[in-house]
Formats: structure tokens, sequence, C-alpha cells
């Protein structure tokens, strides 16, 4: 219960601080819109695009916008050195680790919120059908890129092109997801039968437990010697 | 070490030396691909229900032979493993005279000092 | 002992280079697809040898992190190192064939785009230990780790992502006259595969000495 209990206090503090400074929920809300244009631009030629393309662009946004926020988020830990308070602190590591996931999902559910809202508006598609489903291939996506990123970029640390390789360390793994979340997607939106995507949240539910295991179990020793 | 290495490099590179050119003269007896089509013939006649008989004039659009393609798929497999263990062998090389050196400097400085 | 192993793959591997083309060649052409199908004898077992690497790599890895191996961490970079190099055999051999096979150099095939993202996460493992910074080859580990538990994920999504495509089809029963050329091949390429690893080890080994040796020339010399 220790565990819980630091989780949700470091938890607590990372949303304190975000309240005040409100710098990293604007920049990643402002950026997955800017990446959203960019892609209307890209795709909208004469007529609507394919819904695969529309489900790319959402998807493909929330990937680079989760990006942006988790870099940004260790990077603000590290400009005040709390990252290396909290390692040597008697916390758990491993609630560092949850805190990181729930903090990056926090703000990966809000810039979602925005992004559908806007994919909605720009490329004229009714999301109220399949909403709820929506909602849950979008948060088992996050989590399971949370998962992947909150472990890389706590142990980037202070590597010198960390903004660069913690894409780049990320995206192959996450691959997965965003098969997963695309055609999970593509099926809601398209009027397949529920059985589809209802797979393909089963798919991103299992994703999830093995990596979040494996990231639970493999925190303490990625970290350790690190302050 | 280092001749155990450099045993298993020449006869890498002697493999190689060999290898290569048997294969080649084996694929070389080979024929290339389709043999060029005839002539277009004139038109074929049609038959009671208004089909024409194929002649395979038709093939003429593939324009990639296979057996350089081949060639090419074996070659780079080839030079890749090469110019890797060349890469290894020369970073091993760098290493041991740098470990080499450092051995002679110890004894120079052993002599004098201590 | 050791000795004795080495001088078997190189001999292995030395005859194979050699004879597997020579068996190669006279193997009997396949029903469909003809001559480029002869690439497939050095292809599978490049993908072969290729997963073979990134286990490696992952077992070595769970030595290091969990106990601290230094072996461990040789034997995964090593064979991280190999599993890039056989990758991009198998990544360039298999648009060969596909070309002639299936008309397209890349087709989305299940096994092509799995090696190629299982390439793409060993290529990140390089870089995050080339890049990482202090406490580069931890993260490395955990993402080889992560990497291996990824690839049944990454070839169940692909897989079931491409049915709505056309099938391609491997040769999958393989003919009488083909056994041989294959098997030889499948042992030239995985003798060639140890071989590599071993020169590779050789060199952490000795990168090992040297670090050792600076730090006893330090203290010799204070």
């Amino acid at each position: 219960m220790r565990l819980l209990a630091t989780t949700l206090l470091l938890v607590g503090k990372d949303v304190r601080v975000e309240l005040r400074a409100k710098e990293l929920v604007y920049a990643t809300v402002f950026f997955a819109t800017v990446v959203i244009l960019v892609f209307a631009f890209a795709f909208w030629g004469g007529e609507r695009p394919p819904v695969d393309v529309i489900a790319g662009v959402l998807w493909v946004t929330v990937t680079l916008a989760g990006t942006v926020g988790i870099s940004r988020a260790f990077e603000r830990e590290r400009e005040g050195d709390t990252l290396r308070a909290m390692m040597l602190s008697p916390a758990p590591r491993v609630a560092i680790y949850l805190s990181k996931l729930v903090a990056i999902t926090i703000l990966m559910t809000i810039v979602e919120i925005v992004a559908a809202a806007l994919v909605s508006l720009l490329f004229q598609l009714d999301l109220t059908a399949g909403l709820p489903r929506l909602a849950a291939l979008l948060l088992l996506g996050t989590l399971g890129f949370g998962a992947v990123a909150a472990l890389f970029g706590a142990s980037l640390g202070r590597a010198r092109s960390r903004d660069v390789l913690l894409p780049l360390l990320t995206y192959p793994l996450v691959v997965p997801i965003l098969i997963a979340g695309t055609r999970g997607t593509v099926a809601l939106w398209r009027g397949d039968e529920a059985a589809v995507s209802d797979f393909w949240l089963r798919f991103l539910l299992v994703f999830d437990l093995i990596f979040l295991l494996l990231g639970f179990w493999m925190f303490e020793p990625v970290t350790r010697g690190e302050s | 070490m280092r001749s155990l290495l450099r045993t298993l490099l020449s006869s890498m590179i002697l493999a190689l030396a060999l290898g290569g050119p048997i294969a080649a003269a084996r694929a070389a007896d080979v024929p290339p691909g389709p043999p060029p089509s005839p002539t277009p013939a004139p038109a074929p006649a049609k038959d009671e229900q208004g089909f024409e008989k194929v002649d395979g004039s038709m093939m003429k659009g593939e324009s990639i032979p296979a057996a350089p393609l081949v060639s090419i798929a074996y070659g780079v497999i080839f030079a890749a493993v090469a110019i890797y263990a060349f890469g290894v062998a020369r970073r091993t090389q760098r290493v041991e005279n740098e470990l080499a050196d450092l051995k002679s400097r110890v004894e120079r400085a052993g002599g004098g000092g201590k | 002992m050791r000795n004795v192993y080495l001088a078997s793959m190189a001999v292995i591997a030395a005859v194979g280079l050699v004879g597997s083309p020579l068996l190669i060649s006279g193997a009997p052409l396949e029903a469909q697809m003809g001559f480029i199908q002869k690439i497939f004898y050095f292809h599978v077992p490049s993908a072969w040898v290729m997963f073979l690497g990134a286990f490696l790599c992952a077992g070595g890895s769970i030595a290091y992190l969990f106990r601290g191996s230094e072996r461990g961490d040789r034997l995964a970079v090593a064979s991280a190192e190999l599993t890039v190099l056989f990758g991009v055999c198998v990544l360039i051999t298999g648009p060969i064939w596909a070309r002639k096979a299936w008309g397209a150099w890349w087709q989305w095939d299940v096994r092509l785009t799995t090696s190629l993202l299982l390439w793409l996460v060993f290529v990140a493992y390089l870089f995050a230990r080339r890049y990482g910074g202090p406490g580069a080859r931890k993260l490395a580990a955990g993402l080889a780790l992560f990497g291996a538990a990824d690839v049944p994920l990454i070839y169940i999504s692909v897989s079931i992502w491409r049915t709505i495509h056309p099938k391609t089809t491997v040769v999958k029963t393989l003919g009488a006259g083909m056994r041989a050329p294959f098997w030889a091949s499948m042992l030239t390429i995985t003798a060639l595969f140890l071989l590599l690893l071993e020169l590779r080890l050789a060199l952490e080994r000795a990168r090992a000495r040297l670090d050792e040796a600076h730090l006893a020339v330090e203290d010799h010399l204070e």
C-alpha cells in the first residue's frame, strides 16, 4: 500500500505543479492542433479522405503529442533536479514509474479529447456513434505507450541526444498499439461489427498488461546507479 | 588471439575467392530468363465462340531478368558479412595495439618508479 | 576446447560458403517462381539467425540487468550487432525476391514486416548504447527485453491487419532436390553467425581488458 500512497502523492505533486505552470498542457494541446491542421492541409484534396486516413491522423497526432509531452515532463524534472531527489529518496522507485505513467495518461486524455473533437470537426466525421469504444481504444493505447515511454524517459537521463532518442527507442516498440488503435478506430467509424473493434481492444489490453508488468519489473534495474 | 583471427579471416577470404567465380560460372549456365518472344504473330484466328488463342506476346512487358537479381542478392549477403568481419577485425586490432602500447608504457615506468 | 569450437565453425563456414552456392545452383527450379526462388536458400537462414541474435540479446540483457553480468552485456551487444547485420541481409534479399515473385518490391508480407520492425528495434538498441549517456547499457538492455516481448505482438497485429490484403505465399514444403541445398545453407549461415559472434565477443573482451589496464596503470603511476 505504500506503493500506492507514494504513487498518488507523486501524481498529486505533478498535477499541482502543472496547474500552477499550465505550460505542459497548453504546449502539448497546441502542438496536437497544429499537427492535425497540417494533416488536413496534406490529405484534404477535393473531398473527404477515406476513414483509414482520418484514423491514422488521429493516432499519429496522439503519438507525436505523447512523445512531446513525456519529453517535456521529464525535462522539467531534470531542470529542477527533482528526478534525482526522487531516486535518492526512500520512495520505492516503481512509484516514480507509476506516477509518471498516471501523469502522462491524464495529460494525454486532455489532448485526446481536443484532438478527437478537432478531427471530428475538420474532417467532417460524426464520432458520437462509437464514442465509448473510441475512448477505450485511446485510453488503452495511451497506457501502453506510457508504459514504454516512461521507462525510457526516466533512464535517458542526461544523454545528449535524448530528444531524438526517446521517439527512436519508443516508436518501433509501440507499432502494435498503432496497428490496433488505427484498425480498431477504422472498424468503429466504418460501422463494422463490434467484434472487430472489440478484438483490438482486447489486444491492447494484453499489450498493456505485458508491457506494464515488464516496465514494473525493469524500472529499478534499468535506473539503478543513476541519481 | 591475433593469429586465430587471421586464420579465420583468411579462410573466409579464400572461400569467397573460390566460391565467387565458381558460383558465377554455374549461374551463367542457367538461362537468364524467359527467351525473347518471337516477332508478333499475325492476329490468331478466332474459334467458334469468338475466343482468340493466347500466344505469350503480352509477356514482353516484364523487364527485370531474374539471374542478375539473384546474384545481387547473394552478393549483398557476402559483402555485408565481409565488411562487418573486417570492421570487427580492425577494431580489435586497434584495441590490441592500445593494450600493447599501455603494457610497454607500464614496463618503462615500472623500471624507473616504484 | 574453445579453439576446437572456433576452428570447426570456421571450417563449416568456409566450406559452406563455397559449397552452398554450388548446391544451390544445382537445385531444381521451383515450379511457380523459377530462378528467383533460389534467393530463399540464403534468405530464410538469414532470417533464422536474425531471430536467434535477437533472442540471445534478450538473454544477455536479462543476465546483465538482473545479475550485473558483464558477460551477459557483452553477449547482448555482440548479438544485437549481428541481428542488425543479418536483418540487413533479410531486408534486402526479401524485396529482391518479392519483386519477381509478387510483382512489387514491398507487399506488407507478415514475415517481412515483422522482420523490419524487429530490425528497427535493434537498430534503436545500438543507438541507445552509443548515445544513451550514462546508464546507456542498462537502457539498451531494457529496450532489448521490451523488443523480445514485442515480437509475438507485432506478428499477431500485422498478421490480422494483413488478412484483408492479398495473401502472399512462401515456399512451405521443400521439393526433394531442394532439401540438401537448404540445410547446407542453413548450416553455413548458422556457423557464420556463431563465428562472427565469437569475433565480436573477442572485441568486447579485449575492450574490457583495455579498460582494466587503464585503471591499473592509473593506480600504478600514481
